[in-house]
C-alpha cells in the first residue's frame, strides 16, 4: 500500500511539475493562435523599429560546426549593419535586426519543437541547416503562413513554389552541382571512366542524380563502378579498395562528411590510384580538407562553388572578404577564420535578406515573401563572377548557378574545360 | 560520431567471450573480415547495411554458445 | 519544531487511505487534464502534447527495464516503427482506427520475433542484440525508400481538428495524446500492478528464484518485451500525431540512449517516473536552448549527472527525500542542509567531466 500511496503522490507532483513548466515557459503571452491576426496589420515579431529572425539549426552533436556557421554568418551580417543604425525597410523606416538561434542537434523532432517556440515571436524564419530538420516543420509552416526562407539545405522540395510556397532554398539543389561537373567532363571529348562514391541519402543521389543526367548520351563518359557510404560511417576504405580496382581515372565523390572526405584521399593514395577528383563545395576546403588529404598528389580536384573562399590566399586582399572576417570576429562571436563555407554562405543570406527588407512595402510576411521573389540577378557579396542570387524562377534556389573550380595547389581557380 | 566504435567494442567483447581477452581480439578480425566480405560479395547487404553483420553473427553464435566463441561457462548458484 | 511538520505530514498520509480520497484524486485529475488544453497557450499545448509522446515511449521501456530488468536499448526502433506505420497508412489514405491497430501489431510482433530469440540469451547480450535495431534500422529505412520516403522522411499531416468541433489544432492534438497515452498508462499500471507484475518483479529479482516457483523467466521475458514493444509502437502513433513527420533520424542510436536516460532521471520501475522522464526528455533541451543554444549538449549532461548524484532514484523519490530531509533537518540543523532539490543551474561544477557521458547519449 505505502508503495500505492507514494507513486500517486508522485503522479500529483509530477502533473504539477509539468504544469509549472509549460505555464511558466509560456506565460505571459495569450492564448491567442498564430494566424488570426487581421489583413494587412503586421506579423508578428516586426515592429517600427526591430525585425526578429529565427533560426534553427544544429549547434551541439556532430554537424556543430557547419551549423555554428550558419548562425554566425547572418549574426555578423546584421550585426555590422545594426551598428552602423540598422536596415532601411522598403516602408521607409529604419529597423534594427535581431536574431534567435535554437539548437536542434539535428533532431527532426527537437527542429519541430524549435519551429513551434519561434514562431509567434519571430517574423521569418531563415538559415537553418539540414534537409529532415527543415522537412519537419515544413508542412506546419506553410499552414501557419511562416516563412521559411533561405535555407541550407540542397533539397528541391524548397525551391518548389507549387508544393512550398513559404519556402525558398539558399544553396544550388545537389543536381546543379553533380550536373556542372557531368557537363564539364562531357563536353571535354576524350573517353572517361568514372568511378561514384556517394553518401546513401538524399544528399549523395541529388549529386550522382545531376551528374547523370548531364552525361546522358555522352558517349565518351562510361561508368565504372558505383557505391554508397552511409554519414555515420568511421571508414570507407572498403569502398575505396572497391573502386580502385575498377580502373577508372575519374572519381566522382559526393560526400559530405570532412574526416571521410580526408582518409578517402589518404587511402587512394596509399593504393597507388590517383584519379581526377571530383567534392561537393561543402567538403572541398583547401586548408580543412586538401591539404591534409595530400590532395597534390593527384592529377585534379574539382570542385563547384559560387562564393569566393575567404580562406583562400587569392582573395586574402578582396574587400569583401576583408569585411566579412573583420565582422564575423566582432559581431558573429566566431574568432578563427572559418573552416566551413557555410559561414560565408550564411553572410550572402544575410545580404539577400537585406535585399528583401529594401523592397517590402509592408511590415508583413506576405509582403516579405513577394519581396523576396522578386530578387533578380543580385550580386551578393563574396560572389563569384558569373554567379548571381535569382529568386524568381520556380524550382530553383536562391543561388542555382554555380562555376566549376580547380585546385592549384593553394586555392581554386575557375575553369573552362576539363584537362 | 563514435559510438560506432562503442558498438563495434561491446560486439568483438560479447562474440569473444566475456572470460577471454585474447578470445576478443580474434573476435574484432572476425567481424572486420566478415563485414567487408560481406558488404562486397552478399548483394543483399552491400555497403549501407554491412553494419547487421556482426549482430547477426552474434545472433547465430549465442544461439549455439551462449557464452561467446571462447568463453568460459560461469556456473550461477541460488 | 519536529511535531508542527510531521503532524500535517502523517495526517495527509491518513486522508490519502479514505475510499472517497482515491477516487477523488483520479477524477480530479481527469477534470483538469480535459480543461487544460482549453486554456493553455498554444506553445504550452505543443510541450505537454510532447511530453506524453516520450512518456508513453518511456513508459514502454519500463515494462521491459525497469519492471522486468531486461537491458533493452531499442525502444525507439519501435517508436520508429510505428510512425513509419502511420505515415504510410494515412499517406495511402487508410482508415485512422485501422492505422492505429497496424500500429499496434507490427511494433508488437517485431518485438515479439526479436524478444523469443533474445530473451534466451542474458544479461549483455540482450543489450547486443537490442542494440542492433535503431543501427540497423536507420539505413534499413533508407534502404526501403518506397515506403520510408528514405532519407528524407514522409510528413503526414492528419490530426488538423476536425471540422465544427471549435478546437485548435494545437488543442485537438493534445486531446488525443492524453486520451490514448492515458489509457495506455492505466492498462500498464494494471498490468505492472497485478499478477503480471509480480512475476516480472521475479524475474528482476532473481530467474532462478523464479523458475523454481514455477515462473518461467523466458515466457515473462518474452512478454515483457512484446509489451514494451507494443507501447513503443502506440508512442509512435502519437508521435506522428504531434510532430508529423519521420525520417531515418527518429530512431537514430543517440535517441534510444536519450530514452533511456529519461527512464533512469524520471525513476525506473515507477509509473509516474514515467511521466517524469517523458518531461525531462522534452522539457530539458528548451531549457537548455534559454540558457544558451550553443551549450546545450553540455548544459544537458551536467544536469543528468546533477539529478543522478542527488536523487539516484530518479525524479520520482524526490518527495520522499524531501520528506526525509524535513525530518532530519530540525534535529541535525547545521549538518548538512538536506539534499534535496536538484536546481537545473548548478551543473558548473560537473560540467568539466561531462562531454563524454553527453558523446555516449548524443552521437
Amino acid at each position: 500500500m505505502s508503495t500505492h500511496s507514494r507513486s500517486q503522490r508522485a503522479l500529483g507532483i509530477a502533473v504539477a511539475l509539468a504544469l509549472a513548466v509549460t505555464v511558466s515557459a509560456c506565460g505571459g503571452r495569450d492564448a491567442g493562435r498564430s494566424g488570426d491576426a487581421a489583413e494587412g496589420a503586421p506579423s508578428p515579431g516586426i515592429t517600427d523599429t526591430t525585425v526578429t529572425l529565427g533560426i534553427t539549426t544544429p549547434l551541439s552533436g556532430p554537424t556543430a560546426g557547419p551549423g555554428t556557421c550558419t548562425v554566425a554568418g547572418v549574426t555578423a551580417y546584421f550585426g555590422a549593419k545594426n551598428a552602423a543604425g540598422g536596415v532601411g525597410f522598403g516602408d521607409g523606416k529604419t529597423r534594427t535586426v535581431e536574431i534567435q538561434a535554437l539548437d536542434d542537434t539535428y533532431d527532426p523532432q527537437q527542429a519541430a519543437a524549435n519551429y513551434d517556440q519561434l514562431k509567434g515571436e519571430v517574423f521569418a524564419m531563415t538559415a537553418g541547416l539540414g534537409t529532415p530538420t527543415n522537412r519537419a516543420w515544413r508542412e506546419a509552416a506553410i499552414a501557419d503562413e511562416v516563412p521559411q526562407v533561405l535555407i541550407m539545405t540542397g533539397d528541391p522540395l524548397f525551391s518548389d513554389t507549387q508544393q512550398s510556397p513559404w519556402q525558398l532554398g539558399f544553396v544550388p539543389i545537389y543536381q546543379n552541382e553533380g550536373a556542372a561537373f557531368g557537363e564539364l567532363l562531357a563536353s571535354s571529348g576524350a573517353a572517361h571512366r568514372v568511378a561514384i562514391l556517394s553518401q546513401n541519402d538524399d544528399f549523395g543521389a541529388g549529386y550522382v542524380e545531376g551528374f547523370k543526367s548531364a552525361i546522358e548520351g555522352a558517349g565518351n563518359i562510361e561508368v565504372v563502378g558505383e557505391l554508397t557510404y552511409e554519414a555515420t560511417d568511421t571508414s570507407v576504405d572498403a569502398q575505396i579498395t572497391d573502386l580502385a580496382n575498377s580502373g577508372a581515372d575519374v572519381f566522382f565523390n559526393a560526400m559530405s562528411v570532412t574526416p571521410l572526405v580526408i582518409a578517402a584521399l589518404q587511402k587512394a593514395q596509399q593504393l597507388g590510384w590517383t584519379p581526377s577528383w571530383f567534392l561537393p563545395s561543402n567538403t572541398s576546403s583547401p586548408t580543412a580538407i586538401l591539404e591534409p588529404g595530400g590532395a597534390a598528389a593527384f592529377p585534379g580536384i574539382y570542385s563547384v562553388s559560387f562564393a569566393k573562399a575567404p580562406q583562400s590566399p587569392a582573395f586574402a586582399q578582396d574587400p569583401d572578404v576583408v569585411e566579412y572576417l573583420a565582422a564575423l570576429k566582432q559581431y558573429g562571436n566566431y574568432p578563427d577564420p572559418p573552416a566551413f563555407p557555410h559561414c560565408h554562405w550564411s553572410w550572402m543570406i544575410g545580404a539577400t535578406l537585406e535585399q528583401a527588407f529594401q523592397n517590402m512595402k509592408e511590415p508583413t510576411r506576405d509582403s516579405f515573401m513577394e519581396a523576396l521573389r522578386a530578387i533578380k540577378d543580385f550580386q551578393a557579396p563574396l560572389m563569384l563572377p558569373d554567379t548571381a542570387v535569382t529568386t524568381s524562377e520556380s524550382g530553383q534556389p536562391a543561388v542555382s548557378t554555380v562555376v566549376v573550380q580547380k585546385y592549384n595547389g593553394r586555392g581554386y581557380d575557375t575553369v573552362e574545360a576539363f584537362e | 560520431m563514435l559510438d560506432s566504435v562503442l558498438v563495434y567494442g561491446l560486439a568483438a567483447v560479447i562474440l569473444g567471450g566475456l572470460t577471454s581477452p585474447v578470445g576478443v581480439v580474434i573476435a574484432a578480425w572476425i567481424i572486420g573480415v566478415l563485414e567487408n566480405l560481406a558488404a562486397v560479395y552478399v548483394g543483399f547487404i552491400g555497403f549501407d547495411l554491412k553494419v547487421a553483420v556482426p549482430f547477426i553473427l552474434i545472433f547465430v553464435v549465442l544461439i549455439v554458445r551462449p557464452q561467446g566463441l571462447f568463453g568460459r561457462k560461469t556456473v550461477v548458484r541460488v | 519544531m519536529t511535531r508542527p511538520t510531521a503532524t500535517p505530514a502523517s495526517s495527509f498520509s491518513a486522508l490519502r487511505q479514505r475510499p472517497w480520497v482515491r477516487w477523488a484524486v483520479p477524477l480530479l485529475l481527469v477534470v483538469v487534464l480535459a480543461v487544460l488544453p482549453l486554456v493553455l497557450t498554444e506553445a504550452a499545448n505543443d510541450t505537454l502534447a510532447r511530453i506524453g509522446v516520450f512518456a508513453v515511449a518511456v513508459l514502454g521501456l519500463n515494462v521491459v527495464m525497469g519492471y522486468t530488468g531486461q537491458i533493452s536499448l531499442g525502444q525507439i526502433f519501435f517508436l520508429g516503427l510505428g510512425a513509419y506505420v502511420t505515415a504510410y497508412g494515412v499517406t495511402n489514405d487508410w482508415n485512422i482506427v485501422l492505422v492505429f491497430v497496424l500500429t499496434c501489431l507490427i511494433p508488437a510482433v517485431a518485438g515479439l520475433l526479436v524478444a523469443l530469440a533474445a530473451a534466451r540469451l542474458g544479461g549483455l547480450a540482450i543489450a547486443m542484440v537490442t542494440i542492433a535495431l535503431p543501427i540497423v534500422g536507420v539505413p534499413l529505412a533508407k534502404r526501403l525508400s518506397e515506403f520510408t520516403g528514405g532519407s528524407q522522411g514522409v510528413s503526414a499531416r492528419f490530426t488538423d481538428a476536425p471540422e465544427g468541433s471549435g478546437l485548435y489544432d494545437d488543442q485537438w492534438q493534445l486531446y488525443l495524446v492524453l486520451v490514448i497515452g492515458g489509457i495506455v498508462f492505466v492498462l500498464t499500471r494494471f498490468l505492472v500492478r497485478g499478477k503480471y507484475g509480480r512475476a516480472f518483479a521475479i524475474v528482476k529479482g532473481n530467474e532462478n528464484v523464479a523458475s523454481s516457483m514455477g515462473i518461467s523467466p523466458y515466457r515473462y521475458k518474452v512478454l515483457a518485451f512484446t509489451i514494451a514493444s507494443l507501447i513503443g509502437g502506440v508512442s509512435g502513433f502519437l508521435y506522428m500525431v504531434v510532430v508529423q513527420y519521420t525520417s531515418p533520424e527518429t530512431m537514430s542510436f543517440g535517441h534510444s540512449i536519450e530514452l533511456l536516460v529519461a527512464m533512469v532521471i524520471g525513476g525506473a520501475g515507477s509509473i509516474a517516473g514515467s511521466l517524469l522522464g517523458g518531461a525531462f526528455y522534452v522539457v530539458v533541451p528548451n531549457l537548455t536552448n534559454a540558457v544558451d543554444p550553443s551549450l546545450t549538449a553540455l548544459l544537458q549532461g551536467a544536469l543528468l549527472l546533477v539529478v543522478l548524484f542527488v536523487l539516484p532514484g530518479g525524479l520520482v523519490s524526490l518527495p520522499r527525500a524531501v520528506m526525509r530531509g524535513l525530518r532530519r533537518s530540525p534535529a541535525g540543523r547545521g549538518h548538512a542542509a538536506p539534499p534535496t532539490t536538484p536546481s537545473p543551474t548548478t551543473g558548473s561544477g560537473p560540467a568539466a567531466e561531462e562531454p563524454d557521458t553527453e558523446r555516449l547519449g548524443r552521437a
